[in-house]
């Protein structure tokens, strides 16, 4: 995880992209720029850590259009749209599909780090929430369909003699499943259990 | 008893003495030896004269005759001895005078008797030079008269009174003479048909009544005029009855020969000036109707020759307000307003030189009270007194002028609104475009900024970021200048324009617009389109209108299938513009209104957009279109007609 972020820089405007990369550069950040939405998705380069500046107004796929094509690749990386408009509902619509900021140009440069900061700190944080959940999710794969079956019984918050009770099972049984799906997950009380299980999103068990 | 008297008289030799001595005629009596008996003054006088000889009695004429006249003298000899032989003689005899003159003499010889015998002749010698001259004069003019009389083509007439009339007669009595008189002497074919007679020599011969009838009262005034006149009248008018009945006006001149006081005959013509006289009444008629249509004219009428006003109506008094005086003394650039003095003079001069300058132009004059008045000025060359000049009329069009700038004025002020809805619809476009290079400038300066607090700036670094800034500064003062020449104040300048460039310059403006709305932008120019004289700000201000509403009318469309078509082309005498789009075209029922004001099909339009269109492509002499296009959509457009350049 060493890995430095980069911002990628997408505008259809050479006087935008030579302006910015350098001033980027020269801010001790390494950018990279594309020239249009469609060069961005023919990519591989956006699985790395960084952000994107992306521009409202461009010919062919819209700055707009290219935040909801990411989205539905599972792109997370944070996108700081810059617009040579500002228009308010433009700016709603991007904001509601997590755009961390929404710049007008001539955007000044410390405006500009700034959001590019917090763009790569937020794109810091979900990488690492995204590396905790995954490890929870590879504790959880360890556990058996019972003891899996259990733990939902449980953050529903339903006491053992039910849970036997409902899965046909002894009281003893499903003891001692939960222990040994505490122990795996190694947790200690309910409460961290139910945390855990909100965080890789499973849900508790429905009751009847 | 007194006849007896009187032969007693007679007879004395004192009576006889006197009268032969006062005679003018020459008189001598010779014996039969022809020598000189007897002679009177006038013979000796004439010897005297002509011989430089005193007169003695017994000389015969070889004694006192030079010789040049002697050698004439054998023929009278012979006579003088006929004479003596008892029959009187008489001839006519030539003498070169001492003065190289040629006279001529009458001579006749008379036998003087004594009882039955010859005992001496009587000379007399009448000195007829004057007369013989006379004759020959006469009767030369005679023939020249003659031919002139047959073969002229005016009637010409001689009258002959016979007796000749005594000029002592009162003006009424020489009328009654004439009345009973008088005869054609002599007429021509000219007369004879105007009189109404088939040949002359119908006409000759008859009574003055049968010709110039008494009964017609005109016929006797005019008598009675030429008589007052001593029947010597030069182009008088008479207004004769013709034979048809209808009058003629008739010019006359008449002239007549006197003798002893008495009218021997009269020669006259006539002219037939009907037709002239009435061409004369026209032109007169008519000089009097275009002097009142030039007193009375709407129009100020002057005449300039030579700088100065020869002559002005009343009108240019009126127009000026100068006086005829001040007028006299002014040149006629004077009252032009000073900036057109150049051209009119360049006009005026060029014109008197013969050249073809424009002859029909709008100037401006200065009243006397300093007010400033528009006119149209027509002018042409004219002859002037012998001389070419300028006839210029001048029409006060000043209220016409005024309202004109007026309406200008209206329909600018409404350009300009409607150039400020325009703006709406590009403001997003035009940040945009100017935005961008800023962006450039903006992010370059602060990455210098930040490399040089750093100490890591190197020149090339600092080149680069310059070099960077410059373009894209220029850049951005591209954009504010297409800008300004949009929406600055430019009244109604008209130019030369390239309607393919002025396409460019908006397509330009406009392009983030398109990008934006997905819409796909096809150009089809004919670059063969000729100039236009036009207003550039208001042409493209159409061109917005029509490219932001074909923009508008795809709101709808699915945005695979937006697309904007601008076509130009020359038609003929034309040259067409036209905009079309791919949205669901123009309903059938707005076609009629389309371009007036207030029809609008848009949410929040004004419906001022195509009348502005409308109002300023008929300022442009042009009309505006709307189709729908076969292949779906509308077509909007315009249609400029390429016009020989006007001059202002």
């Amino acid at each position: 995880m060493t890995t430095k972020p980069t911002v990628f820089i997408v505008d259809d405007d050479p006087s935008v992209r030579r302006g910015l990369i350098r001033l980027l550069k020269a801010a001790g950040l390494a950018a990279e720029a594309f020239d249009s939405a469609v060069e961005v998705l023919s990519s591989d380069r956006l699985s790395g850590p960084g952000c994107i500046v992306l521009d409202v107004r461009m010919p062919g796929m819209t700055g707009l259009e290219l935040q909801t094509e990411l989205l539905g690749k599972t792109c997370r990386m944070p996108i700081i749209f810059l617009s040579a408009h500002g228009d308010v509902p433009m700016t709603a619509g991007a904001m509601k599909k997590g755009a961390v900021d929404f710049l007008t140009k001539p955007v000044d440069r410390d405006d500009l780090l700034t959001a590019i900061q917090s763009a790569l700190e937020k794109d810091a944080s979900a990488r690492e929430e995204q590396s905790a959940v995954s490890s929870i999710r590879e504790e959880l794969d360890s556990l058996t369909p019972r003891e899996f079956e259990i733990m939902t019984y449980v953050t529903a918050g339903v006491l053992n003699k039910q849970i036997a009770a409902e899965l046909g099972i002894a009281e003893d049984t499903v003891k001692i499943h939960r222990g040994r799906m505490m122990h795996k997950l190694n947790l200690v009380s309910v409460a961290e259990l139910v945390r855990v299980c909100e965080r890789a999103g499973v849900e508790p068990a429905s009751i009847r | 008893m007194a006849e007896s008297d009187n032969m007693v008289a007679l007879q004395n030799e004192s009576v006889l003495r006197a009268f032969f001595d006062g005679s003018p005629d020459a008189v001598c009596i010779r014996d039969r030896e022809r020598r000189l008996v007897l002679w009177n003054k006038a013979f000796s006088e004439g010897v005297k004269a002509h011989c430089g000889v005193e007169l003695k009695a017994g000389m015969r004429a070889e004694d006192y005759c030079p010789e040049e006249i002697l050698s004439g003298y054998e023929q009278q000899r012979e006579l003088l001895m006929q004479a003596l032989d008892g029959e009187p003689q008489e001839a006519e005899f030539a003498y070169p005078c001492p003065d190289g003159q040629t006279r001529h003499l009458d001579v006749r010889w008379a036998p003087i008797r004594e009882e039955g015998e010859v005992v001496a002749v009587a000379e007399i010698c009448r000195d007829i030079t004057e007369l013989k001259s006379c004759k020959v004069d006469v009767s030369e003019k005679a023939e020249l008269f003659q031919e002139y009389l047959q073969c002229g083509a005016e009637p010409l007439f001689c009258f002959e009174m016979e007796p000749p009339m005594p000029m002592s007669l009162s003006i009424d009595e020489q009328v009654d003479y004439l009345y009973r008189h008088t005869r054609v002497g002599e007429a021509n074919q000219a007369w004879a048909e105007e009189a109404g007679f088939s040949s002359r020599e119908e006409l000759i011969g008859l009574p003055l009544d049968e010709v110039v009838p008494r009964i017609v009262p005109e016929n006797v005034e005019t008598i009675r005029r030429i008589a007052e006149a001593n029947y010597k009248l030069d182009s008088f008018i008479t207004h004769d009855r013709m034979q048809d009945g209808t009058i003629r006006t008739i010019l006359n001149n008449h002239t007549a020969l006197i003798k002893d006081g008495c009218l021997y005959r009269t020669w006259g013509g006539s002219r037939d000036i009907t037709d002239q006289e009435a061409d004369r009444a026209k032109s007169q008629e008519a000089e009097i109707k275009y002097r009142s249509l030039v007193e009375n004219a709407q129009e100020a009428i002057v005449v300039t020759q030579d700088g100065v006003q020869k002559f002005f109506n009343p009108k240019v008094l009126e127009l000026t307000g100068y006086t005829a005086d001040d007028l006299r003394e002014m040149s006629y650039l004077d009252y032009i307003h000073p900036d057109d003095r150049e051209m009119v003079r360049q006009r005026y001069s060029e014109r008197i030189a013969g050249g073809a300058p424009q002859s029909c132009y709008e100037v401006r004059i200065i009243t006397k009270s300093g007010q400033t008045k528009w006119l149209i000025v027509n002018s042409a060359r004219i002859d002037w007194e012998g001389r070419p000049a300028s006839l210029v009329m001048l029409m006060d069009i000043t209220e016409r002028v005024t309202a004109q700038k007026e309406a200008a004025r209206q329909r600018e002020a409404l350009t300009r609104l409607g150039r400020t809805a325009g703006l709406e619809q590009m403001a997003g476009s035009i940040a945009h475009e100017l935005n961008q290079p800023l962006t450039g400038i903006l992010s370059n300066a602060q990455a210098g900024e930040l490399l040089l607090n750093r100490g890591q700036c190197s020149c090339e670094d600092l080149k680069e970021i310059i070099e960077e800034i410059v373009s894209d500064t220029k850049r951005a003062g591209d954009v504010i200048r297409n800008l300004r020449d949009l929406y600055r104040r430019q009244d109604n300048h008209f130019e030369w324009i390239n309607l393919n460039d002025l396409v460019e310059k908006t397509v330009k403006m406009l392009r983030s617009e398109f990008v934006l709305q997905h819409v796909q932008l096809i150009k089809d120019l004919d670059s063969g389109i000729p100039e236009v004289q036009g207003n550039a700000v208001q042409l493209q201000q159409v061109m917005i209108n029509l490219i932001a509403n074909a923009h508008d009318a795809m709101q709808g469309a699915h945005q695979n299938g937006r697309s904007i078509c601008i076509v130009t082309s020359a038609e003929e005498n034309d040259v067409v513009f036209w905009v079309r789009d791919s949205g669901s075209g123009i309903k059938a029922d707005k076609f009629e209104t389309i371009f007036e004001p207030f029809a609008t099909w848009k949410p929040g339009g004004t419906g001022m957009g195509l009348a502005i269109s409308n109002s300023i492509i008929h300022a442009h002499g042009g009309r505006m279109r709307a189709v729908n296009s076969p292949e779906g959509g509308a077509k909007v457009g315009f249609i400029i007609p390429v016009k020989k350049e006007v001059s202002a």
